[in-house]
């Protein structure tokens, strides 16, 4: 049927299904900024359109809906290539990062402000109230529409400024947007589905949906009669030989356990089978026409199951090792089912799938015996967690193509180079028949880590030689995807009377799921983030992680950390209360200050031998100082309400860098014919302001104005290796990695420069803007480009570096809040919440703090809503973004403040450390302290409900 | 997934096409929903009913006539309409949902956790309904408690609200985990008092049933006057709170165990039992 309206001021006509959603059929017929989050959920807006001046979710209506209508888009709100008051104020104020409903944010603020001249803090929410948004916390969406607001007034407002760092730096330190969010929020094609061609085919997957089963039967012979069909792909065409889809580096400290389509359903949700069709709707019928016989199996839920005398077994297949095979391997191996695929350790790491373990490891320094008889006071506490869905706003979503003889992958991820050698040894190609293009990704937080979709769209596009597409459902990020581990953390203090910690233990159980993906990683960081907090020479660990019948787990940011540091900053508090002396001054006493050696971490090597480590520089002090007076420590505050109780609570935290001794990044910075340079950096940019890192170490040392320097990224073929975006490691490390390629090129200038100018390269100074200044003379980088790009020259000036290390560098915060909490009901309300963060000198301050915020809301969400609910039988009840819970704008603390802490650490790139993950391991912990304080019980499991409250509280 | 869309230019031709089987379609944040919830089943024919002239909120005497296609938006934006549809329509957490979601489509939809349902019981409210599967063909005024109650599909054309009088009180009331979170809360009351005595209550409650309800025996115990003695309405007796637990039997699913959403419903309709008392006689 054919639809006509109004679109951005031109009428308009399309053909339309009477069934497709206004979003899809406006995005087909030329409007690429309304997306696709929640698949008509009318949630998460990033399907944001204004119809008849009103904002509404295209995904939610019917494209016949449109008739006659008018239909405003952010395409709109542009003045040809300039862009608009709010969209301008958003990028001033640092709210785009991930970037993927940005175009359905600046709708809303221009809806708001069209209707209301000065909205308050409420109205804003309210215009906001429709918007998903995971990275950047919303906070900094009030300081956009102020800019906003007053921009319409008075063109030449001046907003208050960012906080700057780096006193002795130019451009390191200071507030400036990054490219890429002028491009996501202007709605331009930035995303991988903007790359899909008319010709692409559409990959729908056949999805068990028994936790697990045996496969005993796959019968498509329906499927593939139906006009339109091109391929259905089962276990028996796919390569016979198992993966993990753990994006790490090679070899990876996770068990390859997985087929690329299974035999054996091991979570309700698992890949069945692979339908290709020339539609999506045709892949989605032939789905249904897959006629599959299941074996139905006992599934196993969580740890207990798991370690019950009859457990059934996930992983029944033969165990084998490529390097350093335990002794008793033919004793594991004894009775395998040889019809399961085998399970390949790339060395050991203490796993035992015969018995539901897919790694596990001990550790620790001194006498744990001996610390615990020392003790006055002993305490021993569990607490869980719950598994935590990643909700990045663009789902998984992956583009494959052939060209001649080789395959090139548009994806979403934060490892391309990892995808490259996944796919390339998954299908047995070298690594340069395969490209991987990462366009900007709506979204990582950890589960674009993992090569979730990249992998079966690779292998069918290969296959069929055609282009083929596939993004998840939201359905399937929730069932199908990898989410954060649920965690049962076992923590045992010993101290004595005075406080002084004699002993630390941590058990940590790790609920695995169906594979083995970050098995050993994630619960291990739980360890190594957490009890280095502390300094106690009598500390052990236990780490098991469980196979199960859930559905994957894998990395999410912060990995194990926010799920032990709960744990243990909470025991912590329990501690002062036996002992009866102040959670402060308990902390203080114990806890990590600059300087201290951190034995610890020898034990923790993370699949290599670790070493221990030293806190160089640590901003625990200051941030403990400025947060004790921000929130009044120690004062008490009434409600006025009976029923309503007030407490606070706090909690440290930390992170790493990177992963010192595993990690590497490259980087090659190129001089152009008119001195401006191309830097190609490794790194991938999901979002966070990485490619805005690079620029900067380069323009710092180069002394170039940052418009004159464009980063190539994230491309395998047009920039050198890099491990990627995960465990923090992106300022740190390709950051490193574009500052140490511009030492290198500074070098090679100076040395051109001395030949050209007839002096000493020690006597050449490189200064703004881009020229070289020597006693006698200077010369610019436009003339030294010609000179030694001509026909005499010597070359272009080509630099390249790598970044490596064995020294780590730990970012550090402090969480404080103040709850009131509902004794009625239950309800938890944040009244306040001040995340302080010592992240040496911060790169991008407002991109840091907007990271900050963002984490801390997520953290929020895991602590006091968000919940995977699983029925006896292994199956997700809730499978959507709001029955799942995430926090939106209304849920945010009323008083919501991030504040960098200055610390110049010796190893970062200009003293930066990490600001990535750290801000995700504070919330928990610091609302259950403060839930403590207000009602005196004691939150030892996510989420913090009103249902739990209330049973702690013996109301129910 | 819809197959067939239909736009009808009369009443009388969207009445006939949903004999034929087609669904009207209002805003359609209910229906275009796969499935749609009240079927648990994908709707495959629609009859939109936007161009009908069914918009619009007027005044007259001692009621309001909300249009079926209002949108929520413009009732939460009312200042003729009760105050309690207007807190019924921002219990909607989303703009962009209550921009497009209309009040005859709510009422249509009859989701059990409904925000506007309850109030519009609360308030007495009636629909001027037209035809539909096994209806009449003539309008015909339905109280909303019947419609949504009897299960009928009936097209909603308009609202007829009362305006409360003097010495009443209406309220809605919500809870939830979170600000978007599906509700355990969706209730209203209303409160008649006169000369110091409860004449009137109409508790009506979401989320304890699979239909809005009434709870009957708590609104007959406050007319009768069993809670007349400050002590047995005080919150110190919880007599309030228990005879409201043992009028509801919710069921545990995601949101929450029986116990839980017992005891959550009971406290707050109770504390707006007693805000309304308070209110209604003042």
């Amino acid at each position: 049927m054919k639809v006509t309206f109004t679109l951005n001021g031109r009428p308009v006509s399309f053909e339309a299904h009477p069934g497709e959603s206004a979003q899809t059929f406006l995005q087909r017929n030329g409007v690429p900024s309304v997306r696709n989050s929640d698949d008509g959920f009318g949630f998460a807006g990033s399907d944001t359109i204004l119809l008849n001046g009103k904002i509404v979710g295209a995904n939610i209506l019917l494209a016949p809906q449109l008739e006659g209508r008018d239909v405003m888009t952010i395409e709109s709100l542009r003045d040809g290539r300039e862009l608009g008051i709010v969209q301008k104020a958003m990028l001033e104020a640092g709210c785009v990062q991930s970037g993927y409903n940005s175009p359905a944010a600046a709708l809303m603020i221009y809806d708001l402000l069209e209707r209301v001249e000065n909205p308050t803090r409420e109205e804003v929410q309210d215009a906001l109230s429709g918007l998903f948004n995971r990275a950047t916390g919303y906070e900094q969406f009030f300081k956009a529409v102020k800019i906003a607001v007053e921009r319409r007034k008075n063109p030449s407002y001046q907003a208050e400024p960012f906080p700057s760092f780096g006193e002795d730096l130019q451009i390191v330190g200071k507030p400036g947007s990054k490219k890429d969010s002028a491009r996501m929020v202007a709605g331009e094609k930035v995303f991988v589905e903007d790359r899909v061609e008319p010709e692409a085919l559409h990959l729908r997957l056949v999805m068990s949906p028994h936790a697990h089963a045996w496969v005993k039967r796959v019968d498509a012979s329906k499927a593939l009669s139906l006009d339109g069909v091109v391929a259905v792909y089962t276990h028996e065409d796919v390569p016979q030989k198992t993966y993990s889809q753990a994006g790490q580096g090679f070899p990876e400290p996770s068990p390859y356990d997985r087929m690329l389509l299974s035999r054996k359903a091991r979570f309700a949700g698992d890949r069945i089978a692979a339908v290709v069709a020339e539609t999506p709707e045709i892949a989605e019928e032939a789905v249904k026409l897959v006629e599959v016989e299941y074996e139905v199996l006992k599934p196993v839920i969580d740890w207990d199951d798991a370690t019950a005398p009859d457990a059934p077994l996930i992983h029944d297949g033969p165990v084998e090792y490529v390097d350093g095979a335990p002794d008793d391997l033919a004793e594991q191996n004894a009775g395998v089912n040889k019809a399961e695929e085998p399970v390949l350790y790339q060395f050991p790491i203490g796993g035992e799938p015969r018995k539901n373990i897919a790694a596990a490891v001990s550790g620790g320094i001194g006498d744990l015996e001996k610390g615990f008889a020392e003790a006055d006071v002993v305490i021993e506490r569990s607490y869980t967690t719950t598994q935590i869905q990643c909700t990045p706003l663009e789902k998984h979503t992956a583009y494959a193509r052939v060209e001649g003889d080789r395959l090139i992958v548009h994806a979403s991820t934060q490892v391309p180079y990892h995808v490259r050698r996944i796919v390339a040894t998954l299908l047995d190609l070298p690594e340069n028949k395969v490209r991987v293009i990462k366009e900007r990704v709506g979204g990582g937080y950890g589960s674009k880590q993992d090569i979730l979709v990249e992998d079966i769209v690779s292998f069918c596009a290969w296959k069929t030689g055609r282009p083929v597409f596939h993004q998840f459902s939201r359905e399937q990020e929730f069932i199908s995807n990898s989410s954060r581990k649920p965690m049962r953390v076992t923590v045992k203090l010993g101290a004595k009377k005075n406080g002084k910690f004699t002993a630390m233990y941590m058990n940590v159980e790790s609920n695995q799921g169906a594979y083995g993906a970050h098995a050993l990683t994630v619960p291990m960081n739980g360890v190594s983030k957490s009890l280095p907090l502390y300094i106690c020479e009598n500390s052990h660990f236990d780490v098991t992680a469980y196979y199960s019948n859930r559905p994957p787990t894998g990395a999410y940011q912060g990995y194990g950390a926010p799920k032990a540091n709960f744990a243990l900053q909470v025991a912590v508090k329990e501690l002062a209360e036996d002992l009866g002396v102040s959670y402060l001054d308990l902390v203080e006493m114990n806890r990590v200050h600059e300087g201290d050696m951190l034995e610890i971490l020898k034990t923790l090597g993370e699949g290599r031998e670790g070493k221990p480590a030293p806190a160089t520089t640590c901003g625990l002090g200051p941030a403990l100082e400025q947060g004790t007076a921000l929130i009044e420590w120690g004062t008490p505050v009434d409600s006025g309400d009976p029923d309503v109780k007030i407490g606070k609570g706090f909690a440290m935290v930390q992170q790493g860098s990177g992963l010192p001794g595993l990690d590497q990044a490259n980087c090659t910075i190129i001089m152009n014919g008119d001195g401006t340079l191309q830097v190609q950096s490794g790194g991938a940019d999901i979002g966070t302001g990485l490619d805005l890192v690079s620029a900067k170490m380069v323009a710092e040392v180069l002394k170039t104005d940052i418009e004159y320097i464009t980063v190539q990224s994230g491309d395998t073929d047009s920039a050198p290796f890099d491990t990627g975006a995960y465990a923090s490691s992106g300022t740190y490390f390709s950051g490193g990695a574009a500052r140490n390629a511009a030492l290198l090129m500074a070098e090679m200038i100076r040395k051109e420069a001395a030949t050209i100018l007839k002096e000493q390269p020690a006597d050449l100074e490189i200064v703004f803007p881009s020229k070289i200044v020597g006693k006698k003379g200077e010369l610019t980088f436009k003339k030294l480009a010609w000179h030694t790009q001509g026909g005499e020259g010597t070359g272009q000036i080509v630099a390249s570096a790598a970044f490596t290390t064995e020294d780590f560098s730990f970012p550090y915060g402090v969480h404080f809040c103040q709850v009131a909490v509902n004794t009625r009901t239950g309800k938890v309300t944040i009244q306040k919440y001040y995340a302080l963060h010592d992240s040496g000198v911060p790169i991008n301050p407002e991109y840091a703090l907007g990271q900050i915020y963002g984490g801390v809301l997520k953290s929020i969400g895991h602590a006091l809503y968000e919940e995977m609910i699983f029925d006896a039988e292994g199956r997700c009840l809730n499978p959507d973004l709001r029955s799942y819970g995430v926090p939106m704008v209304g849920d945010i603390p009323e008083d919501f403040r991030a504040i960098l802490i200055e610390t110049d650490d010796p190893y970062g790139p200009f003293g930066a450390k990490s600001i990535a993950e750290v801000s995700v391991n504070g919330a928990a912990p610091a609302l259950a302290n403060a839930i403590h304080d207000a009602l005196g019980v004691w939150m030892r499991g996510w989420p913090f409900s009103p249902e739990a409250i209330l049973r702690e509280l013996g109301t129910i | 997934m819809v197959t067939d869309f239909k736009r009808a230019s009369s009443v009388d031709e969207a009445v006939a096409l949903a004999r034929d089987g087609y669904v009207y379609l209002a805003g359609g944040t209910q229906v275009n929903n796969t499935p749609f919830k009240k079927w648990g089943r994908a709707v495959e024919r629609v009859v939109s009913i936007d161009r009908l002239g069914l918009t619009g909120i007027e005044s007259k005497g001692d009621a309001v006539f909300v249009g079926a296609l209002t949108t929520l938006q413009d009732v939460a934006d009312s200042t003729a309409v009760p105050g309690a549809l207007v807190e019924a329509a921002w219990f909607i957490p989303t703009r962009s949902v209550r921009n497009i979601a209309t009040i005859g489509g709510n009422v249509g939809a009859s989701r059990p956790d409904s925000y506007i349902v309850p109030a519009l019981i609360a308030l007495g409210a009636t629909a001027e309904v037209v035809g539909g599967a096994g209806g009449t063909a003539a309008p015909e005024e339905v109280p909303v408690e019947q419609y949504v109650s009897d299960g009928r599909d009936d097209l909603i054309l308009r609202f007829r609200v009362p305006l409360p009088g003097a010495g009443v009180s209406v309220r809605a009331v919500k809870e939830s985990r979170s600000h978007v979170a599906l509700p355990v809360v969706s209730a209203a009351v209303r409160i008649a008092v006169d000369g110091g005595a409860i004449t009137d209550a109409v508790i009506a409650a979401g989320c304890v049933a699979p239909r809005t309800v009434r709870l009957g025996t708590v609104e007959s115990a406050l007319v009768a006057g069993d809670f007349a003695h400050a002590a047995s309405l005080g919150r110190e007796s919880g007599k309030l709170e228990e005879a409201i637990a043992a009028s509801i039997d919710p069921k545990p699913n995601i949101l929450g165990s029986t116990a839980f959403k017992r005891h959550v419903n009971s406290v707050v309709i109770a504390d707006t039992i007693r805000r309304c008392i308070g209110e209604a006689t003042a």
